[in-house]
């Protein structure tokens, strides 16, 4: 009985470890971005973005950095939101973590010049 | 006895880990010639008739390719981009646009196509089974050619005794709640296909695979 508890222990931690070994910090973005795309409301747009201020936060504190994407999600969010001050630092973010991106952020970024 | 199991515990489960150590240059040498950094991920062919499956897969498909070590071009904008165009449907991609769009506007390295080829309920007297199945294709937008591809497909049980306690549970309330927990096959479909998939440049290990088959073959002729 002892043993199999150990087992199960040692089983947890080897499990855990593995859960932890991903490069990015995740959160619940995938369960949380499910949820928004089944039932597209303006609610669960908030709520997704809260989750998604809870992932930028949760990254640093773990010290693990935020997966491609997040902050540009983060900037459409606002942008629809008319923070458009704030989708631009965010689409900044994205493109100086990852220059792959920069192409498409600065055609936005002139688009958004162009409506002003 | 008993550490000996524990050990070959502890060893397997480590083993496990190690998955992310991949050596599939000789199957995808086209993966290793161009090396693509990024990766346009557009809206999935669906060949099912589950309508919402398009749309439900999108959710599970970032997190694998990211981990994998490549920039996925954010899915939701992706996605709204697609349906202002009035596309939905993969299928329409594909007829429609050059990959030279891609690089053009994204300045997108490749293109990932997804085909959801399965994704069904079977009841039985019983039990029944959950099936999800898919057909994933990298294709460059330099060349237009295939980098790499690969099919799978993941069923679970609920008739089976032996099962997980677990996989159970999750079995029934995929029955009981149809559409709403094939989310969970998804995201292990994906993992499944896209680790026969070569390493990109943010993941750790990237560039080791290569070398390995190499530093196995210098230890065999030492």
């Amino acid at each position: 009985m002892k043993t199999s508890v150990g087992i199960i222990i040692l089983l947890t931690l080897a499990l855990g470890g593995c859960a932890s070994t991903d490069h990015y910090y995740w959160g619940n973005y995938e369960q949380s971005l499910y949820h928004y795309n089944k039932n597209p409301t303006t609610e669960n747009a908030a709520k997704h973005k809260r989750r998604l201020y809870a992932l930028l936060a949760q990254a640093q504190s773990y010290n693990k950095p935020v997966p491609p994407g997040i902050y540009f999600e983060l900037a459409l969010l606002e942008a629809k939101s008319d923070n458009s001050a704030v989708a631009i630092q965010f689409l900044n973010k994205e493109k100086s973590t990852f220059p792959e991106s920069a192409t498409l952020v600065n055609s936005i970024l002139s688009n958004m010049e162009n409506k002003k | 006895m008993m550490k000996v199991f524990i050990s070959l515990i502890l060893i397997c489960s480590l083993a496990a880990c190690n998955s992310t150590t991949r050596s599939t240059q000789p199957r995808f040498p086209k993966m290793y010639t161009e090396s693509p950094t990024s990766i346009l991920v557009v809206p999935a062919i669906n060949n099912t008739t589950a309508a919402d499956a398009t749309m439900l897969y999108a959710s599970t498909i970032t997190k694998p390719l990211s981990e994998a070590g490549y920039y996925v071009y954010s899915l939701p904008f992706v996605q709204t981009l697609f349906a202002n165009e009035g596309i939905i449907d993969g299928r329409q991609v594909k007829n429609k646009l050059s990959s030279k769009i891609y690089r053009d506007r994204f300045a997108a390295d490749s293109i990932l196509y997804v085909t959801i080829t399965q994704w069904d309920t079977n009841y039985y007297v019983v039990g029944g089974n959950v099936t999800v199945g898919a057909h994933f294709e990298l294709v460059s937008t330099y060349t237009n050619e295939t980098l790499w591809q690969y099919q799978d497909s993941i069923s679970y049980d609920t008739s089976s005794d032996d099962s997980d306690i677990l996989l159970v549970n999750l079995i029934s309330t995929a029955i009981e709640s149809a559409m709403t927990d094939y989310a969970p096959l998804a995201r292990d479909l994906n993992r499944q296909i896209i680790s026969t998939m070569p390493l990109g440049r943010y993941h750790p290990n990237y560039n080791k695979e290569q070398h390995q088959p190499s530093q196995n073959a210098l230890e065999l002729n030492n």
